[in-house]
């Protein structure tokens, strides 16, 4: 919108500085500033390396969550950083020093949906060489804790889960993500701790959202994008309103509600742009103005409908309440 | 013998063909009747759970004891939820019953307030009592009438099958029908909404008349003045191509629709504006994001950015998500240290370039305005003894929010960890009521990540 060029270039430096810091400081860690609700490597990283010291004890997810967050700033706190919940340079480089961080083992395990954990006892010996600097934590000696210890000392506290060793990583540990191409499975049997995750709006299942994105896409293809945003926020506006169900999906199948779902067009494979509509609207976009009805005007036969008021038009959509 | 054969393998083909026919038919039928069998199935529990309902809010009036009362209160509330979710299984779609629905919804609300909360030191007001015995008449007529129109479905066999074609043929529902009772039904209602227990705030529930009311003496502006303001708004060059036409007129206000052309390129900004002062209520920009270049981090300064140039004072970042290559975030300013949430702003942020892509201000509009009263009566320490025993709290802030019976509440934003759970309390900074309590929602797992 504004200064775009600027900022392309701004984003141009930055990956550059990444690209060309990462790969000499041997480190994964991108220079940005990582915060909650981000989502990506250095949030795989920041978990992975957090629960390496007993910081965070869930599943490593690669989402900057509740518990990333309480981790981060429990960390803070013991460290006598500024507790604001968001991953700088200072605490990024104190991660770096006193923990591990075998990417390639976690970005496969995370990829194939293995069950790992990464708390700091993974035998180093048949890896190529220690990374970070992690020397301190060798002779910590396991302990199996899963607490995510508010009391934890400065020197990184081992927990433990035994973890098999990652398999020999074919290059130096990249300073990108998925260096890593096939590698055997090794055999990974604790409890379920890696798993690929994404945000998720509040209060909705991606499994809601696939079916709104379903009924977005059968209503509403070849619409406008802001058309697709307005039929999504209209079954959330239906939602909202005394004379309609109160779930989305009560609201999609009410029977003659929509004809998309009449006719089965609901069952299309939507597109990514029918997501995205539906996720702007249940981030509250609403292009139709708080409507409750949409018709198309050339195809309607509700003599009713039409006696609407009428809120606005995108595309061939005649919004209503 | 040839002929013989011929018509040998031509007879079997005809009862081939006719057995396949005859099945295919069956299997229509079969599934016209099971269809036929849900919506009759909707229809006969609406009457039934209607009647249940008027019983038990009656047995609510009589009842004297605190213990048997959140009994009967919180059936009404259940019975009334699956009345309306009966309703919603009728082929209704396209006639009007919404005020039959509304109703159900007004009584399911009531009595989950009344049944959820502690009478013994909150006995119900004269005036709640009163709303209950209103209810009670009320769905008692609406039982009698829809049991009427339920005799008349039996006795001349209706099926809702033929009323669903004839509303989608739009011919118009006969005196006597089915669907002309539940109208019937629909507008008595009507009359019932028309002394709606919780329609009596002053201030209009609904954010488009709060803003009408906002802009209701601001000055005009003309299509002219107003493409100029939304270029100024984007930031894009005075000479670029715009396309501006009215609102239609269900909106409180009047309004622009305004498209512009994105300098960069071959998409558009479509944004909603308001005739009278010229304010943006929304704005999104269509263009496929695939990449990441920049952290969510950045983009939440830069949305941070584009409010701080456009006016909006003190805005604070409450909540940020990245979706793949998107930022999403929501703004909400403070007074006197207070989260304002109904004037949350939000903001959606493309995490290639950095370009804000959305853009929705309409609540903020509409909403913000001084607050006078933003000093609780409660210490933090007073509102923490509310807390649940077991939760550690380990953030809190003070906030304004909209509380369930849609009125602004000063309170306190706590959040805190119970085992593995992040849940955010709002505890009423007046007077220690717990408004709400959310457990907040983890991260969704890929589940094809196989």
């Amino acid at each position: 919108m504004e200064g775009s060029v600027r900022y392309f270039l701004a984003t141009l430096i930055v990956v550059g500085g990444v690209l060309g810091f990462a790969t000499d400081r041997g480190e994964a860690f991108s220079d940005q500033i990582i915060q909650q609700g981000a989502t990506g490597d250095d949030v795989v990283e920041l978990q992975a390396r957090l629960q390496y010291i007993g910081y965070f004890d869930q599943t490593i997810d690669g989402v900057f969550g509740w518990s990333t967050y309480w981790g981060v700033r429990e960390y803070q706190e013991a460290f006598g950083m500024e507790v604001d919940g968001l991953v700088g340079e200072q605490l990024k480089n104190r991660l770096e020093e006193t923990t591990e961080y075998d990417e390639q083992h976690v970005q496969e395990a995370l990829e194939n949906a293995r069950e790992f954990t990464h708390y700091g006892s993974t035998p180093n010996e048949i890896q190529k060489g220690p990374k970070g600097s992690g020397e301190a934590e060798e002779e910590q000696a396991p302990e199996a804790e899963e607490e995510p210890s508010g009391e934890e000392p400065p020197a990184p506290e081992e927990t433990a889960d035994e973890e098999e060793p990652a398999p020999e990583p074919e290059a130096e540990e990249g300073a990108q993500p998925d260096t890593g191409g096939e590698q055997p499975d090794e055999g990974q049997d604790d409890q379920a701790n890696v798993q690929k995750a994404m945000n998720a709006p509040e209060g909705y299942s991606d499994n809601d959202i696939q079916i709104m994105a379903n009924a977005v896409y059968g209503e509403a293809r070849g619409e406008p994008y802001e058309g697709m945003v307005a039929v999504a926020a209209v079954i959330i506006n239906r939602t909202d309103d005394p004379e309609f169900p109160d779930t989305a999906n009560e609201v999609i199948f009410e029977p003659r509600a929509f004809t998309a779902v009449a006719d089965g067009q609901i069952y299309l494979e939507p597109d990514e742009e029918a997501r995205e509509a539906v996720l702007d609207a249940i981030n509250g976009q609403d292009p139709s103005n708080g409507a409750a009805y949409y018709y198309n005007p050339e195809t309607a036969t509700s003599e009713w409908i039409f006696s609407r008021d009428v809120h606005t038009e995108i595309g061939k959509h005649v919004f209503a309440d | 013998m040839f002929r013989a054969i011929l018509i040998a393998v031509l007879s079997v083909a005809l009862i081939g063909t006719g057995v396949f026919a005859y099945n295919e038919h069956q299997e229509k039928e079969a599934l016209a009747i099971s269809h036929e069998n849900n919506y009759q199935k909707a229809f006969h529990q609406l009457a039934f759970h209607l009647d249940h309902m008027q019983d038990e809010l009656g047995a609510s009036l009589a009842t004297n004891g605190v213990a048997n009362m959140n009994g009967s209160m919180a059936e009404v509330w259940r019975i009334s939820s699956l009345a309306h979710s009966d309703m919603g299984d009728l082929p209704m779609g396209l006639v009007p019953i919404d005020k039959t629905e509304e109703y159900l919804s007004n009584v399911a609300d009531f009595t989950h307030d009344v049944a959820i909360r502690d009478r013994a030191e909150e006995p119900l007001t004269d005036d709640e009592y009163e709303q209950l015995e209103t209810f009670y008449e009320q769905a008692g007529e609406l039982s009698g009438d829809l049991r009427t129109v339920q005799a008349n479905v039996l006795a001349d066999d209706i099926r809702w099958r033929d009323i669903e074609t004839e509303l989608v043929a739009n011919t118009d529902p006969g005196e006597g029908t089915a669907i002309d009772g539940i109208q019937q039904i629909d507008e008595k209602a009507k009359g019932f909404g028309e002394n709606n227990w919780n329609d009596d705030t002053g201030f209009p529930v609904d954010a488009e008349e709060r803003l009408a009311n906002v802009v209701e003496d601001k000055e005009k502006f003309d299509e002219e003045e107003a493409v100029e303001r939304a270029r100024e708004f984007l930031n894009v060059p005075d000479d670029t191509n715009a396309d501006i036409s009215r609102l239609g007129e269900g909106i409180p206000y009047e309004g622009y629709k305004i498209y512009i052309e994105d300098p960069d390129g071959e998409s558009n900004y479509a944004m909603d504006m308001t005739l009278r002062g010229g304010l943006p209520t929304w704005v999104m920009q269509d263009r496929p994001i695939t990449e990441t270049n920049i952290s969510l981090n950045e983009a939440s300064e830069i949305a941070a950015d584009f409010l701080d140039e456009r006016g909006f004072d003190d805005v604070e970042l409450v909540d940020g998500k990245q979706y793949d290559s998107i930022g999403t975030f929501q703004f909400v300013p403070t007074a006197n240290d207070a989260r304002l949430y109904p004037d949350a702003i939000i903001m959606k942020v493309a995490l290639d370039d950095g370009d804000v892509v959305g853009y929705k201000g309409a609540d903020y509009l509409a909403n913000h305005r001084e607050r006078h009263d933003l000093d609780p009566e409660l210490s933090l320490e007073e509102a923490l003894d509310e807390v649940h025993e077991n939760l550690e709290v380990r953030e809190e802030h003070l906030a304004v929010i909209e509380n369930q019976s849609g009125e602004e509440v000063l309170t306190y934003e706590l959040y805190g960890t119970m085992n593995d759970d992040t849940y955010q309390l709002f505890i009423n900074a007046n007077d220690g009521t717990e408004e709400d309590v959310k457990r907040m929602q983890g991260a969704e797992p890929v589940y094809d990540a196989m």
